[in-house]
């Protein structure tokens, strides 16, 4: 690790890490667009598949626009769960050998909760992923 | 709504007359420094026409032979007439120092009031309103264009003003000393026009767009500077510089453009103006004109094309302030959504019992949030409520207080319609530790007090200390002095909730509303906030929203929300006797715990 980190500048350290921060800020533009902000070229297609792995993408199907409903300026127009979790979304689609969860499930509820982390020791086999956690309980899984 | 919303972005039309009738609304209170500086300007305008008349007396005073130049009249006639230049001079540059005083200190009122005013009708806006507006276009209006719109007062209408009095009081003059010669020069006065004419057109386009762009940039900038932590996590810094790039290509280029405007522009005037010095010179000479009337020419030409090549300029500020001042006045227009009755109803003390009828809400027009919600609360009662994300408790909470007007059914407060009660007192009584905690810059104290200066550091630090909050402030140096960053990013979420918790107990509630505010916290505080809850209780109403069921078993009622409908109410013991929605959430819980 050590050695990687000599030989990598910040940007290219920052290309192999995703990363769910805590304050789940997003950009007034569509959610489409917010969950692929990683990638060089997105799709809906790819902004869905993250969406079903942060478990958010039933509740965006359920808006008017779907994919296309701009989240207003820091997301004002969604609840704390669904922008967390599209927070989470933005970080999986970015697809990196390592991702970091920084207490990123606790506005959500129990049920969603499990989904992820169920999500994550599925789909992110071989690949390292970090959870902080306030709460023991979460370690169980 | 639609008209509302035309207005909030500020592209509605503002017939001319009614903004007249605005903007007289801001002047007539200061139409005395008005009325004042516009009798300077006569004077000093009238002045400023004098002066040349002066030079003509002195030249013709002068006869030139081959010899040398024989002075015809007396000295003491000389030394009037030099006196009397001076006079004029000291007097017409008194005028415009007091002129500009007047003026400008009127025009920093009116910007004063402005500002006041329209950030006062912001924070009167309900939270619907606010997010449609994004914060960068809303830090524009109150700063520059109250100031393009003062503007208008303070420089344009003024220099507009002497620009056109001298026009007409210099072409009188010429015309007086010479009406060949001035009917002449109405030819280069007609190309002059039509030039401006045409220019103004161009340059108003120009101005508009680049209003847009940098109205644009800001409201970009805003925004990036705030997620600036998620775009250098994502390495994204290439496409916003690249978005960047396109936003100030843009401006720079509109500015380009302007530039290229006035540098044709200014040239073409000065051309005009020296190719009729020639003629002057020229029909001067042919109709045998006294030296001291061809000098006077000379002077007055040059003080008639000045202002008649400023006016063009000075049209287009006034077109941007109008346009500056409409959408101010569009934004003043758009009635707060959220408004106290006329008499409304002040309590200065509730019992704590809420009463939810039948509500129905939506943010958009006919997507229901919120489906026909009907519960009651007792006083005193600890209400939980629970759902999935997205099921709409914020939303439920929020209503309370009023953040939002609900479409069908009443919400009550002891009994009476929410709508009727005054919504200072009505907040007043309600504490709120919210889903995102926001802290201000400032110090802890100013955090916990929002600057009320009744409280005691004794109180404040017993209120700490119920809250658990005393362990990390004792910590810190400077204790409850220690700075807050902006937006509180030296705290932990942790920190932050628990400092929200000791601003709401300081502020003495009668309702408390907790949403998610344990979330965030580790184990080992929770127990300790768990703890303090447990006292807050007894302060009076209590509404929570936790996704874990361990923190609402003890509540005296859960609601339980599906979809923005009520499915369940009940104890923790009957709702499990249910077997429904809720038992199956414990039984998922009980699994992890
Ligand atoms: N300002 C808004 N404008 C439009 N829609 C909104 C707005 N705020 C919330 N919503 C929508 O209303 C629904 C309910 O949101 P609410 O915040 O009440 O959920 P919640 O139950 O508190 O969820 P969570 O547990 O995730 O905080 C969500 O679908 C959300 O997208
Ligand atoms: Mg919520």
């Amino acid at each position: 690790m050590n050695q990687v980190l000599y030989l990598s500048n910040i940007d290219s350290l920052r290309d192999h890490i995703a990363y769910v921060p805590q304050d789940n800020f997003l950009f007034s533009d569509s959610i489409e667009h917010n969950i692929n902000f990683g990638l060089e070229s997105g799709t809906e297609e790819t902004a869905r598949m993250g969406a079903i792995f942060a478990g958010v993408d039933d509740d965006v199907r359920g808006f008017n626009k779907g994919y296309q409903t701009v989240s207003g300026e820091r997301g004002v127009t969604l609840s704390g769960g669904q922008k967390q979790r599209i927070s989470i979304a933005r970080a999986y689609v970015k697809n990196a050998p390592i991702l970091i969860l920084d207490d990123s499930v606790s506005a959500v509820d129990t049920k969603t909760e499990e989904t992820i982390l169920h999500n994550i020791t599925n789909e992110r086999k071989g690949k390292t992923t970090l959870v902080v956690a306030s709460r023991i309980q979460q370690f169980h899984s | 709504m639609n008209d509302d919303n035309e207005k909030l972005f500020g592209d509605k039309k503002i017939p001319f007359k009614v903004m007249m009738k605005r903007i007289g609304h801001y002047v007539i209170p200061e139409w005395k420094a008005f009325a004042f500086a516009f009798f300077l300007i006569l004077l000093n305008v009238g002045g400023d026409i004098l002066l040349p008349l002066i030079i003509k007396q002195f030249v013709d005073s002068i006869a030139v032979t081959k010899e040398a130049p024989i002075i015809m009249t007396s000295l003491s006639t000389i030394l009037g007439i030099s006196f009397g230049w001076l006079a004029l001079s000291i007097l017409s540059q008194t005028f415009i120092y007091f002129e500009s005083m007047i003026l400008q200190k009127a025009g920093q009122r009116i910007v004063y009031k402005l500002r006041m005013e329209v950030f006062t009708h912001i924070e009167n806006m309900s939270q619907n309103q606010f997010n449609m507006m994004p914060v960068g276009s809303l830090v524009t209006r109150v700063a520059n264009y109250t100031t393009s719109m003062s503007d208008l007062f303070t420089n344009v209408l003024v220099m507009l003003l002497r620009n056109i009095l001298t026009i007409i009081g210099v072409y009188i003059i010429m015309f007086i000393l010479s009406w060949q010669l001035s009917l002449i020069l109405m030819a280069f006065v007609a190309v002059v026009f039509v030039a401006s004419f045409i220019f103004r057109n161009i340059v108003t386009k120009l101005f508009r767009k680049e209003r847009q762009y940098t109205s644009d940039m800001n409201t970009f900038l805003n925004e990036n500077l705030s997620g600036m932590k998620i775009i250098q996590i994502f390495n994204q810094q290439k496409r916003k510089e690249n978005e960047f790039n396109v936003k100030n290509k843009q401006l720079r280029n509109t500015k380009f453009k302007v530039l290229m405007a006035f540098a044709v522009y200014r040239p073409f005037i000065t051309f005009v103006y020296f190719s009729a010095l020639a003629v002057t010179f020229f029909v001067g000479i042919k109709l045998n004109f006294t030296p001291g009337i061809i000098v006077a020419f000379y002077n007055y030409l040059n003080r008639f094309f000045n202002p008649v090549q400023n006016i063009a300029d000075q049209i287009n500020q006034i077109q941007k302030a109008a346009s500056s001042s409409e959408r101010l006045f569009n934004l003043l227009d758009v009635p707060p959504e959220v408004l106290d009755k006329p008499n409304p109803i002040v309590m200065d003390h509730f019992e704590g019992r809420i009463e939810f009828k039948n509500v129905w809400f939506a943010y958009e027009k006919d997507e229901w949030i919120l489906k026909d919600v009907s519960f009651v609360i007792e006083p005193r009662q600890t209400v939980a409520f629970v759902g999935a994300t997205g099921a709409g408790k914020t939303t439920i909470l929020s209503l309370i207080v009023r953040n939002f007007s609900i479409q069908k059914g009443q919400i009550l407060l002891d009994g009476v319609d929410i709508n009727d009660i005054e919504i200072h007192s009505l907040r007043k009584a309600v504490g709120q530790m919210l889903q995102d905690v926001f802290l201000f810059t400032g110090t802890i104290r100013n955090n916990i007090t929002l600057h009320d200066d009744e409280y005691s550091d004794e109180e404040i630090n017993k209120v700490c200390e119920y809250v658990n909050a005393d362990k990390f402030i004792n910590k810190l140096d400077n204790g409850l002095d220690t700075e807050v960053l902006e937006k509180g990013e030296n705290f932990s979420q942790g920190q932050r909730q628990l400092l929200s918790f000791a601003r709401t107990v300081l502020h003495k509630p009668q309702i408390l509303i907790l949403d998610e505010a344990t979330a965030n916290i580790d184990t080992e505080t929770e127990k300790l906030i768990q703890d303090s809850l447990e006292k807050i209780k007894n302060i009076g109403t209590m509404l929570v929203v936790a996704h874990r069921l361990s923190t609402i078993q003890n509540a005296d009622q859960i609601i339980v929300l599906n979809k923005g409908e009520v499915i369940e109410k009940g104890t923790h013991q009957s709702l499990l006797r249910q077997k429904g929605y809720y038992h199956k959430l414990y039984l998922l819980q009980f699994k992890n715990d």
